[in-house]
């Protein structure tokens, strides 16, 4: 199910979605898991530019909030439509996430790799949430494009919410934008 | 999982791949291309002089994974273990489910089991050395889960330092508190459906575990029978339990197991003020003029009274807690895993001699006595 996607009161530096929106979610229970890691979560995050180029990112964990592992950096021109996609899949093959939710956003940032949150008060490219009861094995995802206008360094992040463990999963990637 | 994670996001760079963005994602989704596919063998494990059998499970990637050696207490590979072992492999591990009593010799008489007590631990030990060793393992990521009789063998794999963490289902978790106790630095988890863990019992044991500050977790499902996680129902309060346990496994695994740093010493089973170094342990405890030898020498005869005996007692419990000393203290050499074993060895054979005393059982103490430098002489040969 799906609980909202935007938060139009904030401020934006982009409309959103600025192109064909493309947004799907979807629950399966019929997949198999897709990295060999005791994550119970795994989130498989592409983003390309209009040339093709993709960058890749797999499930860091939280806390620390930014996870440990580096983020790719994907370079783009102010104005270029940016494609970003996620699928989010429960590794258990027992126990089911109820109340879970995945939580995406572009935000702008101080630096690429920063190690702390950008608030998300200002800045927000785009922004969206699902809500859902995750079945073993089962996985929600989307796709969508948008834009941002102003050159920076912006980042592109999916995360775990209410999975009621002790740490949440993320997948992050820096859009440096010129 | 992370150092993994990093290896996988560091390791895609950027790519001219329009191929994704030309699918339609519903089609994308909907793919099952979406991991490793699980290998599962009979494999011929060498043990004393012969071989067991065992059953395992491995996702079919390259590199070296964490492993977990599956103990269900059988002399045979139950297919609800076999499942589980699919399941655990699904999640990131090598799973081993060794067919380590293949003669019954634990559902034997006691006098039977007694005799077969070693043996059994022989197979064991060898199953977890032929798993540590296969090329796609990290031997310093190996954990154990066992049920029933294999529960035990959990407890004594985790009491020797030999894995990184350890899974104990079913094993009567409230009726002998002491044994979860004597497991310092290695966390476990404590498994138990319906049985005799009272909330009253289950409360003190949580605290007492809290108390000693050890890493400990118990989990009780008293909705479920002893045996829930073996059960394939599909629906009712035996499977929901079944489930929320499973799910405890895995997260337990993953935090103790696949992200155990090489040689780390968990953080919950470091002195926070370490004073006594191993020297200062060895000349005062082991020495000959140390407590070890005054033991001895309240020992060269028969104690006259119980304020002997007492004394006695204070000794031996005195030098076993040397042991729990030296096992929570890094070695100046070689490995960790091989110090703590031998701090564990030296452990029991002094709480042997313990026994012994406590049960005003002379000769026992004597022999027990005796045999304790053995333990001493096995560790100074590796590390002194």
């Amino acid at each position: 199910m799906r609980s909202g996607v935007s938060a139009p009161e904030r401020p934006r530096l982009a409309d959103r979605p600025i192109f064909l929106p493309a947004l799907l979610a979807a629950l399966l229970g019929i997949v198999t898991p897709p990295l060999v890691r005791a994550e119970h979560f795994d989130i498989k995050l592409l983003a390309a530019g209009p040339d093709g180029v993709t960058q890749e990112a797999y499930a860091d964990q939280s806390p620390p909030e930014c996870g440990l592992n580096p983020r790719p950096v994907l370079k783009a021109r102010a104005g270029q439509k940016i494609t970003m996609q996620f699928i989010m899949t429960n590794v258990y093959p027992h126990g089911i996430a109820k109340n879970a939710g995945v939580h995406y956003y572009v935000v702008r940032e101080k630096e690429a790799g920063q190690k702390t949150l950008p608030p998300l008060s200002q800045g927000v490219v785009t922004e969206g949430t699902f809500t859902f009861n995750l079945k073993p094995k089962a996985r929600i995802g989307a796709r969508e494009h948008f834009v941002i206008r102003e050159p920076g360094v912006y980042l592109l992040r999916v995360e775990s919410q209410r999975t009621q463990r002790d740490h949440e999963h993320f997948s992050a990637i820096d859009l440096l934008i010129q | 999982m992370l150092s993994l994670a990093a290896a996988d996001t560091t390791a895609k760079s950027a790519q001219a791949d329009k191929s994704w963005l030309t699918i339609p994602f519903l089609e994308m989704f909907n793919r099952r291309d979406a991991g490793p596919s699980i290998s599962t063998s009979s494999v011929a494990i060498p043990a004393g002089g012969r071989s067991i059998s065992g059953f395992l499970a491995r996702p079919m990637v390259t590199g070296r994974l964490p492993a977990v050696l599956l103990l269900s207490g059988g002399g045979k590979i139950p297919d609800w273990l076999q499942q589980s072992a699919r399941e655990i492999a699904g999640t990131g591990f090598v799973a081993l489910a060794p067919a380590y009593d293949p003669e019954g010799l634990a559902s034997n008489s006691p006098l039977v089991q007694a005799v077969a007590g070693d043996q059994l631990e022989i197979n064991i030990d060898a199953a977890l050395r032929w798993l540590a060793t296969q090329a796609f393992v990290d031997a310093q990521r190996v954990g154990a889960a066992g049920w029933g009789e294999g529960a035990e063998q959990v407890l004594r794999l985790a009491q020797g330092g030999k894995i990184q963490g350890g899974v104990v289902v079913d094993a009567a978790a409230c009726d002998h508190p002491d044994r979860w106790l004597q497991v310092r630095a290695v966390p476990l988890l404590i498994i138990q459906g319906a049985g005799s863990c009272t909330p009253a019992k289950a409360n003190a044991l949580q605290q007492s575990v809290a108390q000693a500050q050890l890493p400990h977790a118990l989990r009780l499902y008293p909705e479920a029978n002893g045996s829930f996680l073996q059960a394939t129902a599909a629906s009712g309060p035996a499977a929901a339990a079944a489930d929320r346990a499973w799910v405890e496994i895995y997260e337990f695994l993953a935090r103790n197991v696949e992200d155990a740093s090489p040689a780390a010493v968990p953080a919950s089973s470091q002195p926070r003020n370490e004073i006594a170094r191993i020297v200062d342990i060895m000349r005062v405890i082991n020495a000959d003029d140390g407590v070890r030898g005054e033991l001895a020498r309240s020992l060269a005869a028969p104690p006259a009274g119980n304020a002997q005996w007492d004394r006695a007692r204070s000794q031996a419990a005195v030098l076993a807690e040397a042991g729990n000393l030296l096992f929570e203290r890094r070695p100046p050499k070689g490995s960790l895993t091989g110090w703590r074993e031998r701090a564990a060895e030296f452990r029991s054979a002094a709480q042997a001699v313990l026994r012994a005393i406590e049960q005003h059982d002379f000769p026992a103490a004597q022999e027990a006595l005796r045999r304790l430098p053995q333990a001493c002489a096995a560790c100074h040969a590796d590390y002194r």
